[in-house]
């Protein structure tokens, strides 16, 4: 075999030896699927070779000449084949032994066989005794024509099946590629997900501990201090009772979008009066919360929507107007098996402008020291009843109160 | 005899210090004992419970108060380790936790914690809790041994 010497290039790395074999980069598929395809001829006259050889001469077609059943085996173990062309009547193994043997290599089992014979008759019962589509005969004299034809069929249905193949496997490849950062990317999500509840959790207790020992300085030392240390105190408090809340709705917010949320039928107008009575914060002022029965039942998750009430009534009484006694008002309608939940107050309402990116995680529409919050109660509701198969919304003007609405199946 | 003690598993120091406000500001004279962890508690547990000489027997608590998250030996482990060990006395444990996980929750009750709660964040809300918890700690007679000497 002729190799060429292989001289390392000029500016290549000095030291150590150039590998002399890289792994041969996989065939592109277009040259893969535009080589010629093997044909195995066998006969053990070398004219009938050569005839085949003349009838089938075509550049889609690659002959390997056999002229014995070994020499064919021998080509069958170092090549893939097509097709196979069998003379019957060989001396040693007859063209039926050898395509028995053919037929039992897993390898070789489903390589189309053409039988060519002299004595059709004698040998039909035999040809019938195989049970794969995939043999065929002809007898001699062959006509060129018909083995011609013959030929083209199983070259085209070989030629078919490689494709396939070939498309099967980057298919499965893509497949298998993508199975592989989906998982990674769901491991990621998980990982983060428990980082950010860790750190959360974490953040807590230092935090109720500034709150908890300013207020006992506050309760037990009340004599020792003025004014104004009182007041600083206060302020030491309210700073990390606030960032303890943020951090309670920031757990919220991740145990409701990654938490398992099945799904039931729920008597929302329990639900309702349940939180309605107890939630501290929606005793702000003496609102007025009046819940419009009968309510339907809705399909969701009763830990999950008891968030969402809670979030949508707290702030339903907690924008309104300085001076002005929160009234809330909530019902329901019914329509194409899906429930829509209103919620309408008399509070500052929203402009318009606002309205789309209302339910984004840390959005305030207004300054902190007027109304408290952490801008993370709206994305809770909306993942919430996302997660829940529903969607949310809202219809306010500025000035004049909001109606928001959830909507979940029956 | 002395009263019936409080045992505390708790390790952060500032809890202590709220757990240990809050039971006096209730108006509980019992002595709180405080484990710093998972081991701590079992070892009180063990020359509470266990001791083979009655006399040098140290009083079971009458209330446990049982941080989940603890160093060395976690709190449900506690749990398991009394249901365990003491199951022929009653060993009332109340566990507080700052976690929200509805599955440590779940184990806790099933492992025979009498309640979970939520540790408050504001300690006017301990207070309240504590009180709430008064069954558990003001039903000594006085001069008689505490009532969860009786065995069940």
């Amino acid at each position: 075999m002729n190799s060429d010497t292989v001289s390392a290039p000029a500016n290549g790395p000095p030291s150590g030896p150039q590998p002399q074999h890289r792994p041969a980069a996989p065939a592109p598929v277009s040259a893969l699927l535009a080589s010629p395809i093997n044909i195995l001829i066998v006969d053990d006259e070398p004219k009938n070779l050569t005839v085949l050889e003349t009838v089938l001469d075509d550049p889609g077609y690659r002959l390997v000449r056999a002229e014995s059943a070994d020499q064919a085996l021998l080509a069958l173990v170092v090549e893939e084949f097509a097709l196979l062309i069998l003379d019957i009547r060989m001396p040693g193994m007859t063209g039926f032994e050898l395509a028995q043997m053919i037929k039992e290599r897993k390898k070789t089992a489903r390589v189309p066989i053409i039988f060519l014979t002299a004595y059709y008759n004698e040998d039909q019962h035999v040809l019938e005794g195989y049970d794969s589509g995939a043999v065929d005969y002809l007898h001699k004299p062959v006509n060129p024509a018909i083995l011609r034809s013959k030929v083209s069929v199983f070259a085209e249905l070989h030629r078919k099946s490689r494709e396939c193949g070939l498309a099967n496997r980057a298919l499965l490849a893509e497949v298998i590629e993508r199975r592989r950062a989906e998982a990674q990317l769901r491991e990621l999500v998980e990982e983060l997900e428990a980082f950010s509840y860790t750190i959360a959790h974490d953040l807590r207790a230092p935090l109720r501990a500034m709150l908890g020992f300013s207020s006992v300085l506050i309760a037990d030392h009340t004599a020792q201090l003025d004014d104004s240390a009182r007041e600083y105190l206060r302020r030491i408090a309210a700073s990390a009772g606030r960032m303890d809340l943020l951090i309670v709705d920031v757990l919220n917010y991740t145990k409701v979008a990654r938490g398992e949320l099945e799904l039931r039928s729920v008597d929302v107008e329990r639900l309702l009066h349940d939180v309605i009575a107890t939630y501290p914060a929606l005793d702000h002022a003496g609102a007025g919360i009046s819940v419009e029965g009968p309510l339907p039942r809705v399909l969701a998750n009763e830990a999950a929507l008891t968030q969402v009430f809670s979030n949508l009534l707290e702030n339903a009484v907690k924008f309104v107007a300085p001076g002005v006694r929160p009234r809330v008002r909530v019902w329901g309608a019914e329509a194409g098996g899906r429930v829509r939940l209103w919620f309408e107050d008399n509070g500052i309402g929203i402009p318009k402008d606002a309205q789309a990116r209302l339910f984004n995680m840390f959005v305030r529409m207004n300054r902190a020291e007027r109304y408290e919050g952490t801008g993370i109660g709206l994305a809770i509701v909306r993942k919430a009843v996302e997660r829940m198969g529903g969607t949310v919304g809202l219809e306010s003007e500025e000035g004049k109160g909001s109606r928001f609405w959830v909507e979940l199946e029956k | 005899m002395s009263a019936a003690p409080i045992l505390l598993v708790e390790d952060d120091e500032n809890d202590v210090f709220f757990f240990e406000r809050a039971l006096k500001r209730a108006g509980c004279t019992h002595p709180v004992h405080v484990a710093r962890d998972g081991e701590e508690a079992i070892a009180y547990f063990t020359k509470a419970g266990a001791a083979a000489d009655r006399a040098s027997r140290l009083p079971l608590p009458c209330l446990t108060l049982l941080d989940l998250d603890l160093p060395r030996m976690a709190g449900l482990e506690v749990l398991e380790w009394i249901r365990e060990h003491m199951a022929d006395l009653t060993v009332p444990v109340i566990v507080l936790t700052a976690s929200t996980s509805k599955r440590a929750m779940r184990e806790a009750y099933r492992l025979g914690a009498k309640s979970c709660l939520l540790k408050p964040s504001h300690p006017d809300e301990l207070v309240k809790l504590v009180q709430a918890l008064k069954g558990y700690w003001s039903t000594e007679e006085p001069g008689g041994l505490p009532n969860n000497f009786r065995e069940r």
